[in-house]
């Protein structure tokens, strides 16, 4: 054990390794706060430039990527409500209002932490409990997950505020939208109407973009100049304080992130839904989460960051890549002749505690890239609106455009941000629509599968304890969140 | 005012759940022939989902019509009318000329627009920003990421570049 350990270190203790580690966190951190610029985008392009590395560092070079590109999401999130990936989406809830107070640098130092944090309880978890994690993944079949995303959709209640109504009929307009393209099971068109592009659905950065920052850049043409209050808090970055105050909302979201990681197919978005509705339900400023509540950011980041390093279990443990990017990593883990799963473990156990390592070092990178980005990004906030604005539609067209290279995803963009501004004005709330647009084609696919694997039977929802643990917990927030309203308005009439 | 607005979207949302129904399934949803049990059927989800949606606007308007709100403070522009439309046009004639003018052109353009529209009337700074932006992120999308930009009617100018 100790020979590999040390074998292990002098295969990773290299000038290289460290380079490309630092490099890829940088490059990830860039991109992934390019609206459009997505993170698997960027880890398939540096793919190519790791063939002629050592496995390791190229390896590490893509870890990096991953790693960087997850965080970087969040900065346009936070700072022109325009989440770079869909992870992101629910950073912006509370981010940006809080950066429209002024406290963009704040606020991004939490993200920072939260994601730093969530990064490293993830490594560790990947390192001491990749076996355990890899078979409670294994347990979650389509109607395990189905009942999973039942409950993840709550949350609906919660971000919908005193709109409740309005926010479930914009969930259903998001349920809706995401069944647009070809048929799962039979590959029948679906709302396609003769239109090829709609065929393989609506992309979710120019839906997401055109839901958040194009509705937010229209409605400021017509809304009055008012002075921007005093804030004491602007232009301060995080205290200690605040950092304290959301540490358990923080390790909670990274152990919810890394459970979900470590799942095939499930990914960061739910991660940081199911996190912010968990911190939601159980803080004391749970009322003002949507509003501008560090407390949410905290919750939404270290739920999807808790996902990088779990992604890689079923991965490292199994052979079975959970997402697209894992899917690449695998790809670089062939080219240089190696085959994730048990086998690896056993013949080339210093390769995996070589990339673990790296993996530890990579949370220090994300916090000193990020620390040091931080004090030139935050200032974007104080550029005047009548200059950011129109730039920021600028970034959104390309972001928009460079997801599939087709203007048909520019315009898609622009017509959300009609239907943003529409609900806008009519005051239905934005964020239900976003979280069952993201989670739509995971529960309808689950829904479906199922029913297919049960020839039909709906018995097959309650066939595990997992299942059951999901109801019942689905059942229990439904009934809290009855109370809590009944609650609300018997003090207002009394 | 909020009873207003919940009227309104009430009533939009339950005409749009009812389209989606009526219109939209029948039309625009390819059933297969055979099909071995309702729920893997491809209208299944859409009409569960679209039938909600219409009870659910059904029941907002209902509610807007039976009890006042009262009304919300708005901190909107007296012109706010004539300069969201404004806004709307720029939009349209941005989208439609894209595939014409380039992924270049038109948000140079499209920026300078804004821009002015937005009260800014330095006129060099304006300039600076409608070109520097969109040719840096072009360079930035065709030249680092490898995303080829559409030029447009600029094609033969930035061939080389």
């Amino acid at each position: 054990m100790w020979d590999t350990i040390q074998s292990a270190f002098f295969i990773f203790a290299t000038w290289d390794n460290a380079f490309v580690l630092g490099l890829g966190v940088i490059i990830g951190t860039f991109v992934g706060a390019v609206p459009g610029m997505t993170t698997p985008m960027a880890v398939a392009l540096t793919l190519p430039f790791t063939f002629t590395m050592a496995p390791v560092t190229g390896i590490l070079l893509l870890l990096g990527v991953y790693k960087g590109g997850i965080y970087g999401g969040s900065i346009t999130a936070i700072l022109i409500n325009a989440p770079g990936t869909p992870a992101a989406s629910c950073t912006v809830l509370d981010g940006y209002p809080l950066a429209k107070k002024g406290e963009a640098r704040r606020v991004l130092d939490i993200a920072l932490y939260a994601s730093c944090i969530a990064d490293l309880i993830s490594n560790l978890s990947l390192i001491l409990f990749a076996g355990m994690l890899a078979g409670l993944a294994l347990a979650f079949g389509s109607p395990e997950v189905f009942t999973l995303i039942m409950f993840s959709l709550t949350i609906i209640a919660g971000v919908s505020g005193d709109q409740l109504l309005k926010g479930l009929c914009s969930a259903c307009m998001g349920l809706l939208l995401a069944t647009v393209g070809l048929d799962l099971i039979y590959g029948t068109n679906r709302f396609v109407f003769g239109e090829v592009q709609l065929m393989s659905g609506f992309t979710f950065i120019p839906v997401l973009i055109g839901l958040f920052a194009v509705p937010e850049i229209i409605a400021y043409y017509g809304r009055a100049e008012t002075s921007r209050e005093h804030n004491p808090l602007a232009g301060k970055g995080a205290t200690w304080t605040d950092l304290h105050s959301c540490l358990k909302t923080i390790v909670r979201g990274s152990f919810i992130g890394v459970i979900l990681g470590a799942i095939p197919g499930i990914g960061g978005a739910p991660a940081a839904f199911l996190s912010y509705a968990e911190a939601k339900r159980t803080s004391p400023n749970g009322d003002k989460f949507g509003t501008g509540e560090i407390e949410g950011v905290a919750a939404a980041e270290s739920g999807n960051n808790g996902v990088a390093g779990a992604t890689l279990i079923p991965l490292l443990a199994l052979g079975i890549p959970g997402d697209i990017i894992t899917a690449i990593i695998l790809g670089a883990f062939m080219i240089h002749g190696l085959r994730p799963g048990p086998l690896l473990f056993q013949e080339n156990l210093s390769l995996i505690y070589a990339l673990f390592m790296g993996i530890m070092l990579s949370s220090l990178f994300l916090l000193i890239v990020g620390k040091f980005s931080i004090r030139i990004i935050s200032k974007i906030a104080d550029i005047p609106h009548k200059l950011l604005f129109p730039v920021v539609l600028t970034l959104c067209v390309f972001g928009a455009y460079a997801v599939n290279n087709t203007i048909f995803d520019v315009c898609v963009m622009f017509a959300m941000g009609a239907v943003g501004f529409a609900m806008l004005k009519l005051e239905i709330p934005p964020a239900p629509f976003l979280i069952a647009f993201i989670l739509g084609p995971l529960l309808e696919d689950n829904f479906r599968q199922s029913l297919l694997l049960s020839k039909g039977s709906y018995g097959i929802f309650f066939s595990s304890g997992i299942c059951w643990f999901f109801w019942g917990l689905t059942i229990l927030v439904i009934c809290l969140t009855i109370v809590r309203a009944v609650k609300v308005k018997t003090v207002e009439l009394g | 005012m909020t009873q207003n607005k919940n009227f309104w979207a009430g009533l939009a949302l339950g005409l749009i759940g009812l389209a989606i129904i009526f219109i939209a399934i029948p039309f625009g949803v390819d059933e297969p022939k055979k099909i071995k049990f309702a729920a893997l059927s491809p209208a299944y989800y859409p009409q569960i989902v679209a039938i909600a949606m219409t009870f659910l606007g059904g029941v907002i308007t209902l509610r807007a019509v039976m009890r006042p709100i009262k009304s919300n403070t708005e901190t909107e522009r007296p012109d706010a009318v004539v300069r969201i439309s404004i806004v709307f046009v720029i939009l349209a004639i941005y989208a439609l000329s894209i595939t014409y003018l380039g992924l270049v052109l038109a948000p140079v353009i499209a920026l300078f627009a804004f821009m002015f529209h937005a009260g800014e009337r330095r006129i060099w700074v304006m300039a600076f920003i409608a070109i520097a932006v969109p040719f840096g992120l072009f360079l930035f999308f065709q030249k680092i990421a490898g995303i080829p930009i559409p030029t447009g009617v600029l094609a033969p100018l930035l061939k080389g570049v």
